[in-house]
């Protein structure tokens, strides 16, 4: 399988960002395409988010521009990426900062907005260095635009009332909604909180129109997308793939693998484990993804070898995740601590005897009760690698043994 | 009953004092937290003047109505004036 380039086309990856003048080169410069027209290509492509929800971006960009008497809406770039694990948001900003920019201008451009946050994570250093620079390139005009906003380094930091709730005021915890960002956002304007990828989607889209976008993509959703690969291969790191591509092609695009593995998790943190059966024929798009009840989430893709263990793993991203809240809202607060330290007792093999018990109910407690999603991804994560790794749990609980690991007992903590 | 009353809570708001839960003892129960349970918000007839005594009481005023516009004839808002 060859790899795919769109939005990795260019230099290599491996070497310096992307300049102006080799960008307009290879793309030639900003198109100049009415907002209606805008709107209605990325309507045609059925683009979505691939920050991780997944909403349809031409329903985003409509939901904004179709507000009457509103005021001059906001857009934010959102490059935070603080899954651990995901690295394709940071790789795309760190070496085609321009064709991101692009997407941001269009945006703007499109709403008519008068402002653009380049919102960060300023952990990325090598991304946050290529945009500045970038925007230092940029067109005077557009150079009035564009503010970059190092955000906090956080797992919540990135999500899309915490982005608002962080440029207006400097506090990276989500909101409660309503309002809506796409009403009240940055400075109480209409803002279009969008994935930096996503963005540049649209860049390409603007240049080539739908029907390029679609000659890409295997099923029902259509296009090119960033994922990350990660585990036992030869190649872990990002890739682009036609949607649609199964596990087992990625794999062999990163090189094959190096051992076997016995799962995979899909989606991010807050995704969906799958057994490794299960998964390797599995086509990589959201609405495939969502039939057999996975999620395509920020598409990391994240092996786990047959020799280690899926209940200590799941166990430190709940770890990971609980010590990600923001310790605003109760149950996640409350819910996620004790996820955390019930999988760890099970993990460390000193489980209570209600630990299995309350963990399976813990998740469906903490679902849905929060301002934002966090809790959701959480337990989400929490109750596949429950069902997937459920034999391991049961051991590990009941008989102190790990079926996974050659290490011996007591080990692996 | 999807269109009937119903309660939303501010989660950033709630402190989980357990207030609704005294009001309402047949609409609201407590997680293992001390957190309110809604399955799905939604507030049968009959429950209407413990709900609304929900609402009124929580110290964080974190418990509201959903949709207070579709409130039969306005009656909550009857009630909360009479306050």
């Amino acid at each position: 399988m060859q790899p795919i380039e769109r939005l990795l086309a260019g230099p290599p990856l491996d070497g310096d960002p992307e300049t102006m003048s080799q960008h307009h080169a290879r793309l030639g410069g900003l198109p100049d395409v009415p907002a209606a027209q805008m709107i209605a290509a990325l309507e045609a492509t059925g683009l979505l988010g691939r920050g991780g929800a997944g909403f349809p971006v031409g329903r985003k960009w409509r939901a904004i521009y179709e507000q009457n008497d509103a005021e001059t809406p906001v857009i934010v770039a959102n490059g935070a990426e603080g899954e651990p694990e995901s690295a394709k948001d940071r790789v795309l900003l760190a070496h085609r900062p321009h064709l991101v920019i692009d997407g941001a201008i269009l945006a703007a451009r499109t709403l008519g907005a008068d402002r653009v946050e380049l919102y960060l994570g300023r952990e990325h250093t090598q991304a946050v260095k290529a945009v500045k620079d970038a925007v230092a390139r940029r067109p005077k005009g557009e150079q009035k635009l564009l503010h970059v906003v190092e955000a906090p380094i956080g797992y919540v930091a990135g999500e899309s009332t915490a982005v608002v709730h962080y440029v207006n005021s400097k506090d990276a915890r989500p909101m409660t909604t309503p309002p809506r960002m796409s009403e009240r956002g940055v400075r109480n304007r209409p803002t279009l909180v969008q994935n930096v990828e996503s963005l540049a989607q649209v860049a390409l889209i603007a240049r080539y129109g739908p029907d390029w976008f679609k000659e890409r993509g295997r099923g029902k959703n259509r296009g090119t997308s960033l994922v990350t690969i990660a585990g036992p291969v030869v190649h872990e790191g990002v890739a682009e793939i036609d949607l649609g591509t199964t596990l087992g092609e990625l794999v062999e695009l990163a090189g094959g693998l190096t051992s076997t593995p016995q799962a995979a998790l899909i989606g991010g943190y807050f995704g969906t484990w799958a057994p490794i059966g299960t998964a390797w024929d599995m086509p990589l798009d959201p609405e495939s993804l969502k039939a057999a009840g996975l999620t395509f989430g920020c598409g990391l893709i994240r092996l786990l070898d047959a020799k280690s263990c899926g209940v200590d793993y799941s166990s430190r991203i709940m770890d990971f995740l609980s010590a990600g809240s923001a310790l605003q809202c109760g149950p996640c607060k409350y819910g996620l601590a004790d996820l955390a330290g019930a999988s760890a007792r099970v993990a460390s093999f000193g489980a209570k005897h209600t630990d299995l018990y309350d963990l399976e109910r813990w998740c469906g407690l903490v679902t849905g009760r929060g301002a934002c999603r966090h809790p959701d991804g959480a337990a989400q994560q929490m109750s596949t690698a429950l069902a997937v790794f459920a034999d391991d749990f049961a051991s590990h609980a009941d008989r102190r043994r790990c079926l996974a690991a050659s290490a011996p007992v007591g080990a692996r903590r | 009953m999807s269109d009937g009353p119903k309660l939303k809570i501010d989660w950033i708001a709630c402190n989980g004092y357990g207030v609704c839960e005294a009001a309402a003892p047949d609409l609201i129960v407590l997680d293992d937290w001390g957190y309110p349970i809604l399955p799905d918000g939604v507030v049968p007839r009959e429950l209407l003047g413990q709900a609304k005594k929900a609402v009124n009481d929580c110290p964080m005023v974190a418990l509201s109505w959903e949709n207070k516009a579709t409130l039969a004839g306005g009656r909550i808002e009857r009630l909360r004036g009479r306050r």
